[in-house]
C-alpha cells in the first residue's frame, strides 16, 4: 500500500508535529511510569524503619480506634496490610478538604504518619496528578492521544516499508540514519505496546470528563447512574438522615470474603459513617482470574450484600475498565510482567526521544534557529534531567531526616530537575552533555544501596537478617538500572565521537551545540 | 518462584523462536546452511520458528490460562524483538551466541519449574 504524496506529506507533518509538540512531557509520564509500575513494592522500600508483620494476623479494629485517637469521621478509608507493607493505611477527611493519612504497625500498634512520599511523586507524576490539581490528568489523557495520533500516523507513512523496519538498523552509518533506524525499528517493534498505553491511557485519563459528557445525554445528567455505569456500583449511595452503627472493620471484611470466596481484599472503604445506609465498599482481587479486580459493596449497619463486580461484571463500562487498567498496569503474570512493562517502556523512551533528534537532524540547515536551539537544550535539559532527578529522589529518601523527609523529596526532585534542565539551557554541552548526566545519575542510582547500608536497618547487605523482598528488588533494581546507564553511556560516548553534525553531536553530547561555540 | 521460572522458559523460547526467525530472513549463515538441505529447509525453518512461539505461549497457558498466557506471550515477543533487532547488529556475537543457547536454557528452565513450588 503506498501513499499519495499529499496524504504523505500530511501524515508526515501530523506526526511530526504531534510528536515533538507532545515528547518532552509524554517521555516524563512513560519513564515515571516504568517506577509506577512498582509502587507497591517502592511504598515499603521508602518507609526506612523496619516494620515485620506479627506471625498471627491481628484484629483491625482496635488498631483503627487507635489510629483515629477519637475523631470520628464520616469517610474512612483503609489500606490493608499485605502486598509488602505490613502495617495499615488510614485514611480520613480533615477539615478543609485534607485527607489525614497514618500508618498503624501491626506487631507493636505504633501509630506514626507517613514519612515519606517517594512512590506516590513517582505515581501521580506518571498520569500529571496531584490532589490539588487533579485537572492534570486530563492532559495526561490528552497527550495520551497525541500518543495514539503520532503512532497512528507513523504506522500509515511507513506501511509502504514496514516489512524492512522489522530489521533494518544499521549502526554503522551516519548518526542522523542511526536514529532513525532506531526510531523506526523501537517504533515498529513496540508497536503493539505503545498502542496499548496509549489507548489505556487515554481512557483512564479522560474517562473523568467523559463520564460528565455522556452522563447529559445518555442518562439524563445523572451522574451517580453514570458513575455507577463506569465504576460499579455503590459508590454514591445517599445518607438516609436516620442514625446507624457500622459494623466493625474485621467483620466487614469477613461479610465480603464470605460473599465471594477466594476474595482477598486490599482497601476498605466506609462512606456515612453513623448513618443507617451507611456503606462498606471492600476492594480487591480474585487469585486465578484475569484482571479479576473490583468490589464487594455492603451495607455497614447490617453487613448485607448490595452489589459485587468481581464474579460479574454489572455493565460494560465495568468490564471494559477493568481490562484498561489490568493491561495498562500489567495487573496479569506477576513481577516479570511488570519487569517487562519497565523494559518495554525504556524502549518508548527512547522513541519518543530519538523522534525529536530526527526532527532536529531533518533541520539541519535551520538549527540555528531559536526554536531548534531550544528543543535540542529542552531535549537533554527536561528530558535527560528527569533520569538524576529521580535519582536524586532515593538519595532524599535515604539522607533526609524522618520529620523532614516528603518535603526534602519534593524539593531534591523538582529542584535538581531544574537545575538541570537550568543549566542545559545556558549551555547544552555543559559536563559532557548526555554522557555526563548518563554517567552520573547510573552511579547516583548504583550507590542507593550503600546510603541505606549507612542510613537504615533493612538493606541489600543484610537480606539475611530482615528478610524483605521488596528490599532486594528495589535495591537490585537501581543497581541494575545504573549498570544500565552506563553502558548506554558508553555507548552514546562512541557514536559521539564520531557524530560529524553538530545537532547530532549536541543531541549525543559531543561538543558544539546548535548555534553555540564549541 | 515456580511462575518465574515459567516466564523465563517462554521468554527464553521467544527469544529462540524470534531469533531463527530472524536468521531465516537476514540470511545467517547456519541458516542459510540448513536451508541449503532441502527446498523446503527455509519453510521448514519459519515454521520452527513459529513452533517456538507458539511452544512459548502454550507453556504458559498451562501454567497460568490461554488469556493471561497469550498476554504475557506477547508482550514478551515485543520485548525480545525490540531488543533483538538494534542489539544484533552492535553486539552480535552476544546475541546470535544467546540464540543457540536459548532453547537448553529454556529447557533447564522448565525442568527447574517441575520442580519448584
Amino acid at each position: 500500500m503506498k501513499l499519495s504524496r499529499h496524504a504523505f506529506t500530511r501524515f508526515w507533518d501530523v506526526h511530526g508535529w504531534a510528536g515533538v509538540a507532545t515528547a518532552l512531557v509524554l517521555h516524563v509520564m512513560v519513564f515515571a511510569g516504568a517506577f509506577a509500575l512498582f509502587r507497591d513494592e517502592l511504598s515499603s522500600w521508602q518507609e526506612r524503619a523496619p516494620r515485620t508483620a506479627p506471625a498471627q494476623p491481628a484484629p483491625l479494629a482496635p488498631l483503627v480506634d487507635r489510629a483515629l485517637g477519637g475523631a470520628q469521621p464520616r469517610e474512612l478509608s483503609l489500606a490493608l496490610p499485605g502486598h509488602g507493607a505490613p502495617y495499615l493505611e488510614v485514611h480520613w477527611p480533615g477539615g478543609g478538604g485534607d485527607w489525614t493519612e497514618t500508618h498503624v504497625d501491626l506487631a507493636t500498634g505504633a501509630v506514626a504518619p507517613p514519612t515519606s512520599q517517594l512512590a506516590v511523586l513517582l505515581y501521580w507524576l506518571h498520569f500529571l496528578y496531584h490532589p490539588r490539581a487533579s485537572w492534570g490528568m486530563y492532559v495526561a489523557g490528552l497527550l495520551a492521544v497525541a500518543l495514539l495520533l503520532a503512532l497512528v500516523t507513523g504506522v500509515l507513512i511507513h506501511i509502504k516499508d514496514l516489512a524492512r523496519q522489522l530489521h533494518q538498523f544499521r549502526p554503522g552509518k551516519t548518526v542522523k540514519v542511526l536514529w532513525s533506524d532506531l526510531h523506526k525499528v523501537l517504533g515498529v517493534m513496540g508497536l503493539p505496546f505503545q498502542l496499548m498505553i496509549a489507548f489505556t491511557g487515554a481512557v483512564l485519563g479522560l474517562a473523568g470528563v467523559l463520564l460528565a459528557l455522556l452522563s447529559g445525554p445518555a442518562l439524563g445528567g445523572d451522574q451517580a447512574a453514570a458513575s455507577a455505569a463506569l465504576w460499579g456500583g455503590g459508590r454514591d449511595a445517599r445518607p438516609s438522615g436516620r442514625p446507624g452503627r457500622a459494623l466493625d472493620v474485621d467483620r466487614l471484611i469477613a461479610r465480603a470474603q464470605a460473599a465471594v470466596p477466594g476474595f482477598q481484599p486490599r482497601f476498605l472503604g466506609l462512606r456515612h459513617i453513623g448513618d443507617a445506609a451507611a456503606t462498606a465498599t471492600v476492594w480487591g482481587e480474585l487469585p486465578g482470574r484475569l484482571f479479576a479486580r473490583g468490589e464487594v459493596v455492603l451495607g455497614a449497619v447490617d453487613g448485607r450484600l448490595l452489589s459485587e463486580s468481581l464474579t460479574r461484571a454489572p455493565t460494560p463500562g465495568v468490564a471494559i475498565g477493568r481490562w484498561v487498567v489490568g493491561l495498562h498496569y500489567a495487573l496479569y503474570g506477576g513481577l516479570v510482567t511488570r519487569v517487562v512493562y519497565a523494559l518495554l517502556a525504556a524502549a518508548t523512551c527512547l522513541t519518543i526521544l530519538s523522534g525529536n533528534w530526527i526532527w532536529l537532524t531533518r533541520r539541519e540547515g535551520r538549527a540555528a534557529s531559536a526554536g531548534n536551539r531550544l528543543l535540542a537544550k529542552l531535549t537533554i535539559g527536561v528530558g535527560g534531567g528527569v533520569v538524576p532527578a529521580t535519582a536524586a529522589l532515593f538519595w532524599a529518601n535515604r539522607l533526609a531526616p524522618a520529620s523532614a523527609r516528603q518535603a526534602a523529596e519534593a524539593w531534591t526532585f523538582f529542584g535538581v530537575w531544574a537545575l538541570v534542565a537550568l543549566l542545559f539551557l545556558a549551555r547544552a554541552s555543559s559536563r559532557g552533555g548526555w554522557v555526563g548526566l548518563l554517567r552520573a545519575s547510573a552511579v547516583a542510582f548504583a550507590a542507593v544501596p550503600l546510603l541505606s547500608s549507612v542510613g537504615t536497618d533493612a538493606h541489600l547487605f543484610n537480606l539475611g537478617r530482615h528478610g524483605r523482598a521488596e528490599v532486594l528488588g528495589v535495591e537490585l533494581g537501581l543497581v541494575l538500572l545504573g549498570l544500565a546507564l552506563l553502558v548506554t553511556a558508553a555507548l552514546v560516548r562512541r557514536r559521539g565521537q564520531r557524530a560529524a553534525a553538530p545537532v547530532a553531536r549536541l543531541a549525543l553530547g559531543g561538543p558544539g551545540p546548535v548555534g553555540e561555540k564549541a | 518462584m515456580r511462575l518465574v521460572l515459567v516466564q523465563a522458559e517462554a521468554l527464553l523460547l521467544t527469544y529462540a523462536g524470534f531469533a531463527l526467525a530472524q536468521a531465516v530472513a537476514r540470511g545467517q549463515p547456519l541458516a542459510i546452511r540448513l536451508g541449503a538441505g532441502a527446498a523446503c529447509a527455509r519453510a521448514l525453518l519459519r515454521l520452527a520458528a513459529l513452533g517456538l512461539l507458539g511452544l512459548a505461549c502454550g507453556v504458559l497457558a498451562r501454567e497460568r490460562g490461554w488469556a493471561d498466557g497469550g498476554l504475557f506471550a506477547l508482550a514478551g515477543l515485543v520485548l525480545v524483538a525490540s531488543a533483538f533487532v538494534p542489539l544484533a547488529p552492535v553486539a552480535p556475537r552476544m546475541v546470535w551466541g544467546l540464540a543457540l543457547a536459548a532453547t537448553p536454557l529454556a529447557a533447564a528452565a522448565g525442568l527447574a519449574a517441575r520442580w519448584a513450588t
